[in-house]
């Protein structure tokens, strides 16, 4: 259900609420909550009435087919099993939440606490990122509020019914809220900056400017905009590289931070001659996705958007525009450099040339704060070698060309696993060593150890540290 | 003696005509001749996208490309020395970066001509009056309405006298709606009176008196009220409704509807689209006025909006000879008023998507 709260103290209670649910939450086995989210994951299996209604919901911003194949990834990724090792993976061990993890000697104890409620300011860009913030609440036993973007399809209050449809035991549903609110009205995003135990932004640059580390009480995670690249080093097969990378381009219409807008070609004999033909091929890659991604038909403001873009670039930056004769469908720039202008939205894409692959950290320089994704096509020999490039240059992510935004967990986001930024971890020290009081009892150690590990219920460390307002 | 091609387009009305006369492809084959050996750049785009042949008929005209307006507004073409510019118009800036149109003294003529002859077809300037420019004098600003109109009206016999009533000061446009009464009011005393300019000027003329208990003040008969650009907010907090200030306009000043015409323009074009008694904006017949779909480059069907694309060949000093707004407008035939000139339907400007979006925004807006 969607809640736009009218005034703060609304909002307020509504953390208040979510933050008593989240202390339930916490006390829920991982495995109780997997299993919940593998239930999750049914209800959106292809054909089912949920699907079929976001497909509807959503094929407009989005081709149809790129709407089907992220419904597909997302029940996929909600399998239990499949959780389940992603969770391992970023957290270390499965039952961080759940127990106190002894060290070898039996004095060192390691146990994960969520944070209390997690604030979600969501971008309206890509209309998974509702799920996936919700998902990375529930797995760190967050209490969660999404506040929605502008732009919100719907999805993100379709995903959250669907969820109180699949918590039977009505332990988890509580404890998620779906909000909207003009973000313009500060008295509101002042709550969510005050209330807030911790706050992951997503999107634009008014959104993190809004919420700055130093005026939240929170933990505070920025996931500002990003510019995403692509690379194409010589070598590689270039019909298949280029078909991939077309995917890419036409699957989130160019206008997630994973989006290849920039495409760097190596160039190796300066000749100019790869470059063009990959901007030539891209362009022919695009009219053949078009079959499986059908761009949506834009409006007169949109093409004339459109027009601009190229346009500008053609005059400005000197760039040869490649498309589809009278269509708008795809846009492909070659520019003899960086342009000053990197479009986003339209299934536009700047082409190149690069004298040198060990360049690339240098011209990326002005944008290294904005780096994230690299899409790399290369032949398996050179892997390596571009990889280090690309690390040189700032990027967190490199996908291999026709997988730029494949997958939702189980890698770093930005750097840093993303559930490892929504726990608390705690570490308990019984003393071993000469540094320790040699006075003390001997077996002490041994008792509270036994203790702790009798006591395998889980609980929060919010509930010791809720706001006085809640 | 020979009549350039380009002048010879301006003789006679231009609303009598259902679209360009024959002078029409001679003008865009002279002009486009003289950008093309002034602008190198501009040659070798036109030789790109429609060839190296010569223009001979419509058809050829209509193949020829179109400067995009915000290219206009973003790249300068750099002018050779053989051009002496005379004058440097510059659009309002409303919409982003202000457009610099250099003229050099011909093709400042060929507009102000235009402007008359438009004017003059449509029945604006008829009779001796006096003029009251609601608009900024031009003394202190090159924005095209200002000096264009006041060209005109200088070079126009019937019009007696030309006050400005607002002007272009250190901290932007000076405006007092107190002494624009004042001058309104001794003006209507002599004679007919032709109030021209922005329309929120006007109306917060209007609302001063107003405010003050005036009711209102009729104007002698023969006045007439011109209002060009400036719908949007002009004075702050001031923006205005075209049918609604008509109305209003014409209550308070006492004149019949009809006598109270807009125009619609901009500074990249030296066609001035006027009102007719009608209300419609017809299209002069030293312009082609088409809708564009700019997807495909093609006109979209009649009535329907389109990107406005403008050929108007009267300007040689700089490559204005066709160009596509950033205005969305219709085109049709068959006014209630008669004329057979093609009547333009503006359907307000495109806006650019602000996508709220995880993709860094190094990208600019259409200007």
């Amino acid at each position: 259900m969607l809640v736009q709260p009218k005034t703060p103290q609304e909002l307020r209670d509504l953390f208040g609420h979510l933050r008593r649910a989240g202390q339930l939450l916490a006390s829920v086995p991982l495995a109780d909550i997997l299993a919940l989210l593998g239930g999750l994951g049914s209800l959106w299996r292809p054909g089912s009435p949920y699907h079929r209604q976001a497909c509807v919901m959503l094929a407009g911003p989005f081709s149809l087919q790129a709407v089907e194949a992220a419904l597909r990834g997302l029940a996929a990724s909600l399998d239990a099993r499949v959780l389940a090792a992603e969770v391992r993976r970023e957290l270390g061990r499965g039952d961080l939440l759940d127990a106190w993890q002894p060290d070898e000697m039996g004095v060192g104890h390691t146990r994960g606490f969520p944070l209390g409620v997690v604030a979600h300011v969501l971008a309206g860009n890509v209309f998974l990122g509702g799920a996936v913030a919700l998902a990375q609440s529930l797995l760190t036993k967050n209490a969660v509020l999404l506040k929605l973007s502008r732009d919100d399809s719907g999805f993100t209050a379709l995903f959250a019914r669907s969820l109180a449809e699949a918590d039977a035991g009505g332990v988890v549903a509580p404890a998620l809220a779906v909000c909207a609110w003009d973000s313009g009205q500060e008295d509101l995003n002042q709550v969510v900056r005050e209330e807030a135990d911790a706050l992951v932004v997503w999107g634009g640059q008014a959104a993190v400017a809004a919420y700055p580390a130093d005026r939240c009480r929170g933990r505070v995670i920025h996931y500002g905009p990003r510019l995403g690249v692509g690379l194409l080093v010589h070598g590689v097969g270039l019909e298949g590289a280029l078909a991939a990378l077309a995917w890419d381009v036409a699957l989130w219409e160019q206008r997630a931070c994973s989006s290849p807008r920039l495409l760097f070609v190596e160039d190796p004999d300066a000749s100019g001659r790869l470059p063009r033909q990959a901007a030539e091929g891209l362009s022919a890659a695009l009219v053949g996705v078009g079959s499986r991604l059908r761009p949506r038909p834009l409006t007169l403001d949109e093409k004339s958007e459109v027009l601009s873009i190229r346009e500008l670039a053609y005059w400005a930056d000197r760039a040869q525009v490649f498309a589809a004769g009278r269509s708008m469908g795809h846009t492909v720039l070659l520019t003899p450099a960086v342009p000053r202008e990197v479009a986003i939205g339209y299934r536009t894409v700047a082409v190149v040339p690069l004298a040198n692959v060990a360049d690339l950290p240098c011209l990326l320089a002005p944008y290294r704060g904005a780096l994230q994704t690299a899409v790399l096509a290369a032949a398996p020999g050179r892997w390596p070698e571009a990889v280090g490039h690309l690390v040189r240059a700032g990027f967190t992510q490199v996908a291999a060309a026709g997988s730029a935004a494949a997958r939702f967990l189980g890698l770093p986001h930005e750097g840093e696993f993303a559930l490892r930024r929504l726990v608390q971890l705690v570490g308990i020290d019984l003393g071993a060593g000469p540094l320790t009081y040699p006075g003390r009892e001997r077996g002490e150690a041994a008792a509270v150890a036994a203790a702790l590990a009798a006591c395998q219920r889980p609980a929060s460390a919010s509930s010791s540290a809720t706001s006085t307002r809640g | 003696m020979t009549t350039n091609p380009l002048d010879a387009l301006l003789a006679g009305c231009p609303f009598d005509t259902p679209g360009p006369t024959a002078h029409f492809v001679p003008a865009v084959r002279e002009c486009l001749g003289l950008l093309c050996q002034r602008f190198p750049r501009y040659a070798g785009f036109v030789r790109q996208r429609a060839g190296a042949r010569s223009v001979t008929d419509l058809e050829h005209v209509r193949a020829l490309p179109a400067l995009f307006l915000p290219v206009l507004k973003n790249v300068a073409f750099d002018l050779p020395a053989a051009v002496p510019v005379t004058v440097r118009l510059t659009s309002s800036g409303t919409t982003g970066s202000p457009s610099v149109i250099p003229l050099d003294e011909v093709s400042m003529s060929r507009r102000v001509a235009a402007m008359a002859a438009s004017y003059r077809g449509l029945d604006i300037l008829t009779g001796d009056m006096e003029a009251l420019a609601f608009l900024l004098d031009p003394a202190t600003t090159r924005m095209a309405g200002s000096v264009v109109i006041d060209a005109v009206l200088r070079s126009t016999p019937q019009v007696r006298g030309v006050t400005y009533l607002a002007r272009m000061g250190p901290a932007g446009p000076d405006f007092s709606p107190a002494q624009a009464v004042a001058a309104v009011t001794q003006a209507a005393r002599r004679g007919p009176v032709l109030l021209v300019g922005y329309p929120a000027l006007i109306a917060g003329a209007v609302q001063a008196l107003t405010r003050s208990g005036t009711a209102s003040l009729p104007l002698p008969e023969g006045s007439r009220i011109l209002t060009g650009g400036g719908w949007k907010s002009f004075l702050p907090g001031m923006s205005v409704d075209q049918k609604e200030f008509r109305q209003l306009a014409a209550a308070f000043f006492q004149v019949p509807p009809a006598a109270v015409r807009d125009m619609f323009g901009l500074s990249e074009c030296p066609a001035v689209f006027v009102q007719c008694a009608s209300g419609s904006y017809h299209v002069p017949s030293f312009a082609l006025a088409e809708a564009i779909d700019p997807e495909t480059g093609l006109p979209v069907p009649e009535g329907e909006a389109g990107l406005l694309q403008l050929t108007v060949p009267l300007t040689t000093s700089y490559p204005l000879l066709k160009i596509l707004t950033t205005d969305k407008a219709g085109l049709t035939q068959g006014c209630p008023c008669g004329l057979p000139a093609p009547v333009l339907v503006p359907r307000g400007r495109v806006s650019a998507a602000r996508f709220e979006t995880c993709a860094m925004k190094i990208g600019r807006a259409v200007a």
